[in-house]
C-alpha cells in the first residue's frame, strides 16, 4: 500500500466533485443570502421565514452535498470511471472527505456566522447563542454521521436514514437542552452564559464528529484495493 | 521483454461465484480476445488486471509491476473501459477531456481530436443527451487518447451500430502498430476476436479452459463429417468434444484434431466425408455446452 | 484600455479621500446634529449643500468601478482567480477591520462620554443610558461586506443565469440603463431614511443589496462600453437632469426623515444615478494622465479610508471642547488625520496590503 499522498490527483478529484455540485451549491448560497436578509428586514413575518430558510437550506446542503458526491456515482455508475483513474482508494477518499468538508463546510460557516450575527445584532436576546450554536454544532455532527455512512455503506435506503434521522433529531435535541434549568435560564437574557452542561454537550458534539471522521478515515487507510 | 500482465494461481470468491485458480499470460505488443458467456468471471479478471480489486490466492504482475500495491503507477499506463463504467450525464465531453488531462500528463490532445472526428463526436454536447453508441464511443476516446501501453476492453463494441463499430475496430488496429502496446478485450462478438486477437482465452464458469495463441488452437479444431456405425463410446474420448447422429450421417467435433486421430477413429468405424475448420463461434457453442453437460454430470 | 481604468483610479481613489472629508464635515453638519457622535457646537449650513450631494454619489462610484474592475479581472483570471485575489483584498480587511474598528469605536466614545465637556446631542444621550453597548455592525467597512456579497451573487448569477438571459444583459444599451438605474434604485431609497443610512448591520439589507448591486450591475456589464459616456451630448443630459433632481432633493430635504417616501426616494435615485454617470464621463474625458503625486494618493487611499474613520474621531473628540470655528477645525481634522493615515500607510499599511513600491507601479497604474 502506497502511503505518498497522490496531491495532484486529490486536487483534480476535488475541483471534479466541486464542479459537479457548483450549481446546487450557488442555488443554496443564493436562498441563504436572502434569507440573512429576510432576517435582516427586522419584521416578525420575515424573521420566521428567514430563520426557517435557514435551517432548510443547512440541512439540503448537508444532505445533498454528501448524496451527490458519494450516493449517485454509486448509483450512476460513475465510480467505475473514477477508479480506472490513477487514483488509490486512499486518494480516492481523501478527495471525498475534503471535497465534502468544502461544499458543507463553507455554506455551513456562512450560515452558522450568519445565525449568530442575528442572535447579536438583533433584538433577540444574546443568550441565544448557546442555542444556536449548540444547532449548528448538532448539523455538523449529523453531517459527519452522514458522510461516514455513505463511505462505508452502499444501500441507498440506509443512506437516506442516517441523513433525515440525524437532521430530524434536532426537535428532541431542542426539546431536551430546554429541560435543562442551566442551560435554558439564560436563554430569555443578554447574558451569554456557557454553563458546564452546555460547554459538556457541545465538546461532546465536536469530538463525536471528529471520532467518526476519524473512524472512516482509519477504516479506508486500511484500504487496499477498492472492490 | 515484460509481459503486458502476468497472473499466476489467481483465484477470487465473490459467494456464489468462484474465479478458480488460474494462470494467464500476455505478451507485450499483442491482443488477446477473451471470450466467455455472461457470468464467466470477466469483470473480475479485469478489476484483478486493473488492480480494482485484491485476488484471495495468487499474484497479479501488470506490466512488470505488482498489484494492486502498484495500481496507481500502473493505472497511469492502463486504459480500462468496461461496461459498468459511466461518464457524468452533466457534463460535456470537453470536461471530460479536460478531466482527464489532469491525470494523465501524457494525453495526447491532437489525436484526441483525430478521434473525435473520426468517431463523430461533438466535443460540447452533454453526455446525457447522446445515443448510448455515442457514449461508448466518448468513454473509448478518452481510453485510447491517453495512449495507454495496456488496453482492457470490456465489451468494447457491444450496442454499437455497424459503422460506429468499424470506427473501433479500426482505432484499436492503430493502437496494435505500436508494438510494445498490447489490448485484452472481452467480447461475445467472436468474429471480431477471430479477426483481431493474436492469443484466445476462454472463461467459462470461473475457469480458464484455454488461454494459447490463436492460430494454433484454431488449428487444433475439427469438424469431421462422415458415415458408419460409430460406437458410442466415441464421444467420451477426450479428444472429441461432441458427437452428433442424423440418419446415417455423423458429425464430430474434435478438439485435438491430427493424423492419429484420425487413424483411431477409422479405426472406429468413421468413413470420413469432410474435414472442416471450425470457427470460433462454433468453438465456443461447442465448449460452453460441454461443459454445461459435464456440470450437469458431476451435480 | 489602460487610459480608461487610469481615470477610473484617479476617480476612486477621489471617491475614498471624499469619504474622508464626507466624516469630517458631518460633525459641523446642522442636519445630522442629533445622530452624530462628534456632533460639533460650530455648525455650517452650508456644508449641507455639499455634503449630501457628495453622500449620493460616492459610494456608487465606488461600486461602478468595483463591477468593472471585477469584470476586467474575471476576463484575465477566471472565477477562482478573482476570488482570490478579491479574499485577499477584501476579506483579509473586513474579518480584522471590523472587531478592530469595534473595539476602537467603543473604546473612543466611552473616553468621550467621560471626558467631554461640551458633549454633542448623542454622547450627552448615551451618558444617561446605564451601559455603553454599541450594536455590532460594519462600521464604515460596511462596503467591503456588500462587495464581497456582490461578488457571491456574480458567482451564483454565472451559474444559474441561461446564456440567453446572460447575453440579454450584456446587451444593454446606456439608455436603458439611464432610465433602468433610476427606476431600480427609487423603491430602495424611498423605503429607507433620508438622507440614506450607511447599511452597517451584521445582516444583508434588501435596499442596499438592491441599489449598490445596481451600481456594481451597471458596472459590470456596461464597463467595457463606459466611453459612451464621455460624450458631450450624454454629458450635458446627465449633468442637467441630474442637477435639477438634486435642487429638487435639497429643496424636499429640510429634515431628516425615518422613511423618504416615493418623491424625496425618486428624485434622490435620478440624482444619484444620473450624477454618477455623469462624473465618470467627466473623469474620463479629462483624466488623461495620472502624475506620480495621484497615483501615490490612488494607491494609499484604500488604507487611508479604511483606517481614518478612529483617527479622525479621535482628533474631533479632542477638539470638541475648544471654542474654534468649524472654519478651522475642519481643515485641521482633516489634515491631521489625513496625514496620520499616509504616515500608518508607510509604515505599515503598504506592507500589509501588498502594495508596491513607486517605481515598480509604473507597470500598471490600477491592479485590480
Amino acid at each position: 500500500m502506497s502511503a505518498a499522498l497522490n496531491r495532484p490527483a486529490i486536487r483534480a478529484l476535488v475541483v471534479k466533485d466541486w464542479q459537479l455540485f457548483e450549481k446546487q451549491l450557488a442555488a443554496y448560497v443564493l436562498a441563504g443570502i436572502g434569507a440573512l436578509a429576510l432576517i435582516g428586514h427586522a419584521q416578525r413575518w420575515s424573521f420566521y421565514v428567514g430563520s426557517l430558510m435557514l435551517i432548510i437550506i443547512m440541512v439540503a446542503v448537508a444532505c445533498f452535498a454528501v448524496s451527490t458526491s458519494l450516493l449517485n456515482e454509486r448509483k450512476d455508475k460513475t465510480l467505475a470511471f473514477v477508479m480506472s483513474l490513477p487514483v488509490s482508494p486512499l486518494d480516492f477518499y481523501l478527495a471525498k472527505l475534503i471535497g465534502n468538508l468544502i461544499t458543507f463546510g463553507l455554506p455551513f460557516l456562512i450560515l452558522a456566522g450568519g445565525a449568530v450575527a442575528v442572535t447579536l445584532s438583533t433584538p433577540v436576546p444574546d443568550g441565544l447563542i448557546t442555542l444556536v450554536l449548540l444547532l449548528c454544532a448538532h448539523q455538523l455532527l449529523a453531517f459527519c454521521l452522514s458522510l461516514c455512512v455513505a463511505m462505508q455503506v452502499e444501500s441507498e435506503g440506509w443512506n437516506i436514514f442516517a441523513m433525515i434521522g440525524s437532521s430530524v433529531l434536532i426537535n428532541p435535541l431542542m426539546a431536551g437542552l430546554s429541560q435543562i434549568p442551566d442551560i435554558a435560564r439564560h436563554w430569555p437574557t443578554n447574558e451569554v452564559v456557557w454553563s458546564w452542561q452546555a460547554l459538556a454537550i457541545l465538546a461532546a458534539q465536536l469530538l463525536l464528529s471528529l471520532a467518526l471522521l476519524g473512524y472512516t478515515s482509519w477504516r479506508h487507510l486500511r484500504k487496499q484495493a477498492f472492490y | 521483454m515484460t509481459p503486458a500482465f502476468r497472473l499466476r494461481g489467481v483465484s477470487k470468491r465473490y459467494e456464489p461465484f468462484v474465479l478458480e485458480a488460474l494462470d494467464l499470460d500476455l505478451p507485450e505488443g499483442q491482443i488477446m480476445g477473451l471470450v466467455g458467456v455472461n457470468g464467466a468471471g470477466k469483470t473480475t479478471l479485469l478489476r484483478l488486471l486493473a488492480g480494482l480489486t485484491l485476488p484471495d490466492t495468487g499474484s497479479v504482475e501488470v506490466l512488470g509491476l505488482a498489484m494492486p500495491r502498484e495500481q496507481v503507477r500502473v493505472k497511469q499506463q492502463l486504459g480500462l473501459a468496461s461496461e459498468d463504467m459511466r461518464l457524468y450525464g452533466s457534463q460535456t465531453l470537453a470536461w471530460h477531456m479536460d478531466f482527464m488531462r489532469r491525470f494523465y500528463p501524457e494525453w495526447d490532445a491532437a489525436y484526441a481530436q483525430h478521434l473525435l472526428r473520426r468517431f463523430d463526436l461533438r466535443a460540447e454536447q452533454k453526455l446525457a443527451g447522446c445515443s448510448h453508441g455515442q457514449r461508448v464511443k466518448a468513454l473509448l476516446l478518452l481510453t485510447l487518447a491517453r495512449r495507454p501501453r495496456l488496453l482492457l476492453l470490456d465489451e468494447p463494441t457491444t450496442g454499437l451500430d455497424p459503422v460506429a463499430r468499424a470506427e473501433v475496430l479500426e482505432a484499436l488496429a492503430e493502437v496494435l502498430l505500436d508494438e510494445r502496446r498490447s489490448v485484452l478485450f472481452s467480447s461475445h462478438q467472436t468474429q471480431e476476436v477471430e479477426r483481431l486477437a493474436d492469443r484466445i482465452g476462454f472463461l467459462h464458469a470461473g475457469r480458464l479452459l484455454a488461454c494459447e495463441d490463436k492460430e494454433s488452437y484454431l488449428g487444433r479444431w475439427r469438424r469431421l463429417v462422415g458415415q458408419g456405425s460409430v460406437d458410442e463410446l466415441v464421444s467420451g474420448w477426450p479428444e472429441v468434444a461432441q458427437l452428433r447422429r442424423s440418419g446415417s450421417q455423423i458429425e464430430l467435433r474434435v478438439r485435438e484434431h491430427g493424423e492419429a486421430l484420425l487413424q483411431r477413429l477409422a479405426g472406429a468405424g468413421l468413413q470420413l466425408r469432410q474435414c472442416e475448420p471450425m470457427s470460433l463461434e462454433e468453438i465456443f457453442v461447442t465448449t460452453v455446452r460441454n461443459e454445461s453437460r459435464r456440470e450437469g454430470a458431476l451435480a | 484600455m489602460p487610459l480608461s481604468l487610469r481615470a477610473l483610479d484617479t476617480l476612486r481613489a477621489a471617491a475614498m479621500l471624499a469619504g474622508l472629508f464626507f466624516h469630517a464635515a458631518l460633525a459641523h453638519s446642522p442636519l445630522v446634529q442629533p445622530f452624530f457622535p462628534t456632533a460639533d457646537a460650530s455648525q455650517a449650513a452650508a456644508l449641507d449643500l455639499l455634503l449630501w450631494p457628495l453622500h449620493l454619489v460616492r459610494m456608487p462610484l465606488f461600486f461602478v468601478i468595483a463591477g468593472v474592475l471585477a469584470a476586467r479581472s474575471l476576463a484575465r483570471h477566471g472565477m477562482a482567480g478573482l476570488m482570490q485575489r478579491r479574499a485577499r483584498r477584501l476579506l483579509l480587511p473586513l474579518l480584522v477591520g471590523v472587531p478592530l474598528l469595534h473595539l476602537a469605536m467603543t473604546a473612543l466614545i466611552q473616553q468621550a462620554m467621560d471626558q467631554v465637556q461640551r458633549p454633542s446631542p448623542l454622547l450627552r444621550w448615551l451618558r444617561q443610558a446605564d451601559e455603553l453597548s454599541l450594536p455590532l455592525g460594519t462600521g464604515h467597512l460596511w462596503f467591503l461586506y456588500y462587495l464581497l456579497l456582490f461578488l457571491v451573487l456574480l458567482w451564483v448569477a454565472r451559474l444559474l443565469l441561461p446564456p440567453g438571459a446572460k447575453a440579454w444583459l450584456r446587451a444593454l444599451p446606456l439608455p436603458v440603463w439611464l432610465i433602468g438605474l433610476p427606476l431600480l434604485l427609487t423603491p430602495a431609497l424611498a423605503t429607507v431614511s433620508a438622507p440614506h443610512p450607511a447599511p452597517e448591520g451584521l445582516l444583508p439589507q434588501f435596499w442596499a443589496l438592491a441599489a449598490y448591486g445596481a451600481y456594481f450591475a451597471f458596472g459590470f456589464l456596461f464597463g467595457t462600453r463606459l466611453q459612451q459616456l464621455a460624450g458631450v451630448r450624454v454629458l450635458a443630459l446627465l449633468g442637467v437632469g441630474g442637477g435639477l433632481a438634486l435642487a429638487a432633493f435639497l429643496a424636499l430635504l429640510d429634515a431628516p426623515r425615518a422613511q423618504a417616501g416615493a418623491l424625496l426616494g425618486a428624485v434622490s435615485a435620478l440624482a444619484s444615478a444620473w450624477l454618477t454617470l455623469a462624473l465618470i464621463g467627466l473623469a474620463l474625458r479629462t483624466c488623461k494622465r495620472q502624475g506620480p503625486l495621484l497615483r501615490y494618493l490612488s494607491e494609499a487611499s484604500y488604507w487611508v479610508y479604511l483606517v481614518h474613520l478612529p483617527l479622525l474621531f479621535a482628533l474631533q473628540f479632542a477638539c470638541m471642547d475648544q471654542p474654534w470655528s468649524w472654519f478651522v477645525k475642519l481643515p485641521l481634522a482633516l489634515v491631521v488625520t489625513l496625514g496620520l493615515c499616509l504616515l500608518s500607510y508607510e509604515l505599515l499599511g503598504r506592507r500589509l496590503l501588498g502594495r508596491r513600491l513607486p517605481d515598480q507601479a509604473r507597470a500598471s497604474a490600477s491592479t485590480p
